[in-house]
């Protein structure tokens, strides 16, 4: 019983969480969609090799609906996408061809995540973040 | 004689048991109700309203269908004297032994009389609980670091206890984040912090996880190092 109820209880706080800070996670999502965007048409107008993977793996991330219904989980599932999209996007941004101004985009795309991965207080979504940004660091 | 006075002796008693489950559902903290005046003359003067009822009941022989025999009256006097007697609404008729048709209508009007007693209990219970918490969870919250605080505490003392509900998860969640945003300094946000947690928890259990995190301290960095790395990457 105590399980099912720390269960509950768990539930119910990351909920509140979410709900609360519903508008501020929205804020920040929205904010890594256009920043990714941006580092999106970067890659497509540069001369990387094998461009058409990564661009492909930034829209489908784009494409994942992550909003005010959204719970735990589902903000979990997103920083892993997040976190294997930023791999993928590192093995190639020491190319000389993706302009300098991606590095900062990418930056601030991964200042928001490190936001809502704060904001979520949920310790696997801070491990994630964290390890993104060791990744840029 | 002896069996009225029993009788009466159950009636009181009964009635001060239902006073006392009243103030524990509403102010949910046992201990402190014994430590206030007003809270053993609310339960004493239900004693004493069940007494009344018992009397009405008996001596104005208020038709009670299922509760005629004498348990039943002490039963209801005691567990009911605080409704019908408190209620605006509710209206006692008594028989006319005449004209049983043109009885009496008793309107209560010790309800107000009560809601100033226990209003007042409340307000000192709040200004009682108010010095528990200055006193002692200000000295107990003191020195932790307040987001690593608000990280674990909640969860660690859901964990110890049975009956938190998804319910309060989203309350103290709520309060939490509303703290967090909340202008004022760390030993502020820390002892409301050990105040919203105190309510669910219960003091002992807030002492023994918040000393335990004080020792954890020096190993736990995780949101010492987000914090960094938020500060690292905003511009």
């Amino acid at each position: 019983m105590p399980t099912d109820n720390m269960s509950g209880f768990l539930d119910g706080y990351m909920a509140g969480n979410i709900a609360v800070n519903s508008y501020e996670l929205k804020a920040h999502t929205e904010k890594i969609r256009d920043l990714l965007d941006d580092v999106k048409g970067n890659i497509v107008s540069s001369t990387i090799d094998n461009k058409s993977e990564i661009v492909s793996a930034i829209k489908k991330f784009e494409d994942k609906e992550i909003g005010i219904e959204s719970n735990n989980e589902d903000y979990y599932n997103y920083s892993i996408d997040f976190s294997e999209v930023m791999s993928q996007i590192k093995k190639i941004s020491n190319q000389k061809a993706l302009p300098t101004e991606s590095d900062y985009l990418l930056k601030r795309a991964i200042y928001h995540f490190l936001n809502i991965a704060k904001t979520l207080q949920d310790q696997r979504i801070i491990n994630e973040a964290t390890k993104v940004a060791m990744q840029y660091k | 004689m002896e069996n009225f006075i029993w009788s009466l002796i159950f009636c009181f008693l009964l009635g001060m048991i239902y006073a006392l489950a009243e103030l524990l559902s509403r102010f949910k903290n046992g201990s402190l109700i014994f430590q206030i005046f007003w809270g053993y003359f609310y339960i004493f003067f239900n004693g004493f309203l069940s007494i009344l009822a018992f009397l009405i009941i008996k001596d104005f022989n208020i038709d009670l269908e299922n509760y005629q025999i004498e348990g039943g009256k002490i039963l209801l006097a005691g567990v009911s004297a605080m409704v019908v007697i408190r209620s605006w609404i509710i209206s006692v008729s008594v028989p006319n032994r005449n004209s049983p048709k043109k009885g009496k209508t008793l309107e209560p009007s010790l309800a107000p009389l009560i809601q100033v007693f226990l209003d007042y209990v409340q307000k000192e219970f709040d200004r009682k609980k108010a010095l528990v918490d200055v006193d002692k969870i200000g000295p107990l919250m003191e020195g932790l670091n307040f987001e690593k605080a608000a990280l674990s505490l909640p969860f660690t003392c859901a964990n110890l206890l049975i009956t938190i509900s998804e319910e309060e998860g989203k309350f103290i969640a709520k309060k939490i984040s509303d703290l967090r945003k909340s202008p004022i300094t760390n030993s502020s946000k820390l002892l409301n912090l050990g105040i919203i947690l105190n309510e669910f928890s219960g003091y002992k259990v807030l002492e023994k996880v918040a000393n335990r995190l004080r020792e954890e301290n020096a190993t736990h960095n995780i949101m010492d190092q987000l914090n960094s790395l938020i500060e690292e990457f905003k511009e």
